[in-house]
């Protein structure tokens, strides 16, 4: 689905230079659910932003849904197959009311009047949604707002969804929600990028992503990230109560790949054992 | 002396926000307010705040001050920082109370280095163009900085990094321990609870507990019913209790690690659990599965429950019907036409005549009184400033200078100030009766006769629906800021709030956030594939129909009226 290659970034600032992005290798198959995390400024959000297009690589290559980033015309197109979800609720509504902000995603992709209706009230029923798709935007909490945004990646039919830590502004109950629903489409098929700095989200995952300062410094499973990198410790990550316990099993003798990295994998480790 | 509540309630409107608290703040703790988003924490502070004042009930701060010794820091740092400089911003406060050099400087110091600013380093530099952690320490040091006896901070991880967050919260505990009287309304718990001498938990405007944290781990699911979730430190230890490795539950993910019995941890060895070998899943499948259920449970329910509040709404919404489904060009010629008239007008009777027209509009247009009050409320000061500003005149002529109110100058001017308001009021009609969409059509089919001369028609008519679709968010931050100006130490109401002075100081946060919302908005735009080079399949397709050849004669007939007698 993505295939970046040496890929730089570099954007003026005034006079001076900036090098935002340096020698970014990274790899995503179609159908894969991937964390990706960094402090803030080391680069997370431009990265996901040279995906759709928005950002234009100063070197290397990159390939997204099978288009040559290079091009002009590709940035344009790979819009049709790669969304994002941004962070603020407030600032990614641009219809006044849910079907309107839906249908301005699918004016240009030269479908009928019909198709577009029907793709729009399926995209908000989907995103639970449905009886409000005519209630003005304002009166949409901060979780319905991030829904609504899938819900037009969902009428886009985007094959792949970057969430670009879209639940950091919510309270932790629509932060779960969100979350699962991200969980929810990848198992109908859709790619997941999710860029977030929760530690108990990229323990959930199959693969983490690490940026610091334009570098990928880590990409594989949490497992190794959290207990074998160092990694945690060089970029000051405070360990979660589970990692600490973790910690504690390896040195009382447990394997590396049974220890734990979440609270339910933490209780099955000891519970069977107990 | 502790900060006594009293059967505090305070109503938004006709709806409840809170509902008869009993509170005591001790003095020199740190209270954490928690609840779900809508449980009235951020109304509690407002009222412990002064901004407010409590429906009924009472609280007493026992000193005579009172409330001007209480500062709050709210959560949008954007919203509250003011000055050019950090130091600057942090000694505005202490400027408002007359403060004296050099101890003003002295006090902003102390602020700074207090909430973990070197006065060194960042004195000098602007605090917009701070980071995120950075900008709330100047907040923070700029609420202390008056030495007040009771801090309130409102979400003050929010949106941090891991490494800022818990570098605030080492400053949070640092001001606990410096004397100060704090109160916290959080979501992170995790990061709160081990700080928090006392907890309140707030479910729909209602205390439903206030003690040490310990005291909700011991019966009821106070915090479940409320609708949060104990700390992991809590979760953890619970389930550790239950297997018998942990004697007690902690206090925090310190005291977890550091009490935990090694012995429970001990690898029971290879030949032991055979079902964990090798076949575990994906971790996150489990995470997902137990959280993810649950959601798409709660989308579900929400979307079967179809417009079950709107009871007594349906009347006004039936009513507002009529003008909701006009066709966008007779409500833009409407607007422009009676805009371009009202201009002309200089005598009380057309703008009289139009004022009945513009309220009659507004009555049958559905606009809910709250929604009214909501929007007039921020021009009123500044609506009432202008007019006693044209009803006075000031002459220092004769060495005695004099101040005189002057009739004449006070009907010009209420007619020029009511003049203004019905040419708001007909733009908040306008926007309140038309959606996004018809409003962008009706507006580029006005304008498509440009595009034979080269103008982007497209752009422009999503730009004007856009930017007017953000009039309601530029209104409410601008509340925000005069809630924030109005927090540290000048409280002032009413007209005092438009003076030119503090509209000066509003001027710069509100322009960068409004840039900061432009530039977000239009990668949002760009990243749904918007292409004015495309064509394009409009979501409405306008269609005239007979009534709005009935409305649009009635507005050219309204428009020449009102033109005739404002000629006469």
């Amino acid at each position: 689905m993505i295939h970046a290659s040496h890929l730089n970034l570099t954007l003026l600032d005034g006079q001076q230079s900036l090098t935002v992005l340096q020698d970014i290798n990274l790899h995503i198959e179609k159908g894969e659910w991937v964390a990706l995390t960094g402090a803030n400024g080391s680069g997370k959000s431009s990265l996901v932003r040279t995906f759709n297009g928005l950002l234009v690589p100063s070197g290397g290559s990159l390939t997204a849904a099978g288009l040559d980033l290079r091009s002009p015309e590709n940035r344009s197109a790979v819009k049709r197959s790669i969304q994002l979800v941004f962070q603020s609720p407030e600032a990614q509504t641009i219809g006044s009311t849910p079907e309107e902000d839906v249908a301005f995603g699918l004016e240009n992709r030269g479908i009928s009047r019909e198709e577009m209706k029907a793709r729009t009230l399926n995209a908000l029923r989907r995103a639970g949604l449905g009886h409000k798709a005519r209630a003005p935007v304002s009166e949409l909490s901060g979780g319905e707002r991030q829904r609504l945004a899938i819900a037009c990646c969902l009428a886009l039919e985007a094959e792949m969804i970057i969430f670009d830590e879209a639940t950091s502004m919510l309270d932790p109950v629509s932060r779960k929600e969100i979350f699962a629903f991200s969980r929810e489409l990848w198992r109908r098929g859709v790619t997941v990028l999710w860029v977030t700095q929760r530690m108990e989200e990229l323990a959930a995952a199959e693969r983490v992503a690490v940026m610091d300062f334009g570098r990928l410094v880590y990409d594989g499973d949490p497992r190794t990230l959290f207990y074998d990198s160092g990694l945690p410790a060089a970029l000051r990550w405070e360990d979660s109560p589970v990692i600490g316990i973790g910690r504690k099993m390896r040195d009382s003798g447990w394997p590396s790949d049974r220890l734990p990295l979440t609270e339910q994998q933490l209780e099955e480790a000891l519970c069977r054992y107990s | 002396m502790p900060i006594q509540l009293t059967g505090v309630s305070y109503r938004y409107g006709q709806s409840p926000a809170l509902r008869d608290i009993h509170l005591v703040i001790p003095e020199g703790g740190l209270t954490v307010l928690c609840g779900v988003t809508g449980s009235g924490k951020s109304t509690l502070l407002r009222l412990l705040s002064g901004l407010e004042q409590p429906t009924s009930g009472s609280i007493d701060y026992s000193h005579a001050d009172s409330s001007a010794s209480v500062s709050i820091v709210f959560q949008q740092p954007e919203s509250q920082l003011f000055a050019g400089s950090v130091r600057k911003d942090v000694e505005y406060g202490l400027e408002q109370q007359a403060v004296p050099e050099p101890r003003r400087s002295e006090a902003a110091d102390r602020a700074m280095r207090q909430a973990g600013l070197d006065p060194e380093q960042y004195g000098q530099r602007s605090p917009f163009l701070l980071s995120g952690g950075e900008k709330r320490r100047v907040c923070i040091a700029g609420a202390i900085a008056p030495l007040p006896r009771l801090l309130l901070l409102d979400e003050p991880t929010a949106g941090l990094d891991p490494p800022a967050a818990r570098a605030l919260l080492e400053t949070a505990a640092e001001l606990k321990r410096g004397g100060y009287t704090i109160v916290v309304a959080t979501h992170d718990l995790d990061c709160f609870f081990p700080l928090a001498d006392q907890v309140a938990v707030l479910a729909q405007g209602a205390l439903r507990y206030s003690g040490p944290p310990d005291g909700l781990w011991k019966g009821a699911r106070v915090l479940e019913d409320a609708g949060l979730e104990p700390p992991a430190y809590i979760r953890i230890g619970r389930m550790l209790m239950r297997q018998g490795g942990l004697d007690a539950l902690p206090s925090g993910a310190g005291e977890l690690l550091a009490e935990l019995d090694p012995r429970s941890l001990v690898y029971p060895g290879s030949g032991a659990g055979p079902a964990a070998a090798g076949g575990e899943r994906p971790s996150a499948a489990s995470l997902s599965s137990t959280a993810g259920g649950a959601a798409t449970d709660a989308i579900t329910a929400a979307d079967t429950d179809t417009d079950s509040a709107d009871g007594s709404g349906s009347a006004k919404r039936q009513a507002g019907l009529v003008l909701r489904t006009l066709d966008p060009r007779v409500k833009w010629l409407a607007m422009a036409l009676w805009s371009l008239v009202l201009l002309g007008m200089k005598s009380i009777l057309p703008l009289a005549l139009t004022t009945v027209l513009v309220a009659v509009l507004l009555a049958c247009g559905g606009i809910t009184r709250k929604r009214a009050v909501w929007f007039y409320r921020p021009f009123l000061p500044m609506f009432l400033f202008l007019w006693l500003l044209s009803a006075f005149s000031w002459s220092g002529a004769d060495g005695a200078a004099s101040f005189a109110f002057s009739s004449e100058g006070a009907l010009t001017g209420g007619l020029a100030v009511l003049r203004l308001g019905l040419l708001v009021s007909l733009g908040f009609l306008f926007t309140e009766t038309t959606s996004g969409a018809p409003l962008r059509e009706g507006l580029e089919w006005a304008i498509a006769p440009l595009g034979r001369l080269g103008v982007r028609t497209r752009n422009w008519s999503l730009a004007v629906s856009v930017t007017l679709q953000f009039i309601p968010w530029i209104l409410g931050k601008i509340s925000a800021l005069q809630l924030a100006l109005a927090s540290r130490g000048s409280r002032k109401r009413g007209l005092a709030r438009w003076t030119p002075r503090q509209i000066s100081l509003m001027a710069v946060p509100l322009l960068l956030q409004v840039i900061g919302m432009g530039d977000e908005l239009s990668t949002a735009i760009e990243a749904r594939g918007y292409d004015p080079s495309k064509p394009r399949t409009p979501w409405l397709v306008l269609s005239w129909r007979r009534k709005d050849t009935a409305a649009l004669l009635l507005v050219l007939l309204a428009a020449a009226l009102l033109w005739w007698v404002s000629g006469v």
